[in-house]
């Protein structure tokens, strides 16, 4: 069984005012280009990673990623 | 395209172009220009307006979606190419020439360790300018996930160039690889396959970055 881990980082980052692609990379320690990546659909993160991003975004992380089996 | 990023193209073509004149010159003069000396004064030329421009407009340089390690990547790709390129003229001609090393002094001239101590100088220099911008994260975890990824094709691509090196040894006869076997030769034979190995891994790297971003 495969599947990918899709992400809504850019839905959420945009309903926040004034988060930036640079301001949520620096909240989350990583460069920008990674959330450009991530934002994407090129990278998946790590666990820690993804807990940080829907910390930063004020999300649970559920809401943020989700994990679709490939059929 | 940035004009900065239009110069650092011109000073690659350049310098890649000096560098091919400098190792692979004629020996004799063409209308009374030393092709080799003169590649080799305009590629230390292009290497210096290279870390100006590190220097003056490094931030403008490259695209500003490629990382700062992805930066170093490139960086680090032009120069082991040309340190591999610079190591194999330079043993292709001791051996075209079967001049017998005995010592260090005898297998590297002080050209050669010139020119490659002046590559590993400007690189070092080059990667400090392009991190100085980056804060305090310079790579992240995606950067070491593409490094590490890089470095596993580099560890593949050396232990097939060693098998191939074992088959060589087995099957070559032992009087044309007479030559390979001198202690001396054979210690920088390893130290090229070393350089081999950084080159695949930066080739790896790159491409690794390219495909992300495509």
């Amino acid at each position: 069984m495969s599947g990918v881990v899709v992400n809504r980082i850019r839905e959420r980052r945009l309903a926040l005012p004034g988060m930036t692609q640079e301001k949520l990379a620096h909240a989350c320690e990583v460069t920008r280009q990674t959330i450009i990546a991530l934002e994407a659909g090129k990278y998946s993160p790590s666990l820690e990673l993804a807990f940080r991003l829907a910390l930063a975004l004020d999300r649970d992380l559920d809401d943020v990623f989700r994990y679709e089996e490939k059929k | 395209m940035h004009s900065s990023r239009r110069l650092a193209w011109v000073l690659l073509s350049v310098g890649v172009i000096a560098a091919f004149a400098a190792l692979f010159g004629p020996a004799e003069r063409w209308g009374g220009f030393d092709i080799g000396a003169m590649g080799a004064s305009l590629f230390v030329g292009a290497m210096l307006c290279g870390v100006w421009l590190f220097a003056a407009r490094g931030e403008t340089v490259f695209r500003d979606d490629m990382s700062i390690a992805e930066r170093r990547a490139w960086v680090g790709f032009v120069f082991i190419g040309i340190i591999l390129l610079s190591f194999s003229r330079h043993l292709w001609m001791l051996w075209a020439n079967e001049i017998v090393p005995v010592t260090h002094d005898q297998f590297f001239g002080r050209r050669f360790i010139q020119r490659l101590a002046l590559l590993v100088i400007v690189w070092s220099v080059i990667a400090h300018l392009i991190g100085r911008s980056a804060g305090s994260i310079q790579a992240d975890e995606r950067d070491l996930r593409l490094r590490h990824r890089a470095d596993r094709v580099g560890d593949w691509a050396f232990t097939l160039i060693v098998i191939g090196c074992i088959a060589m040894l087995a099957y070559v006869p032992p009087t044309f690889l007479e030559w390979w076997l001198e202690p001396i030769v054979l210690a920088n034979v390893l130290i090229g396959l070393l350089i081999v190995k950084s080159f695949v891994e930066h080739v790896a790297l790159t491409a690794s970055y390219r495909v992300g971003r495509a």
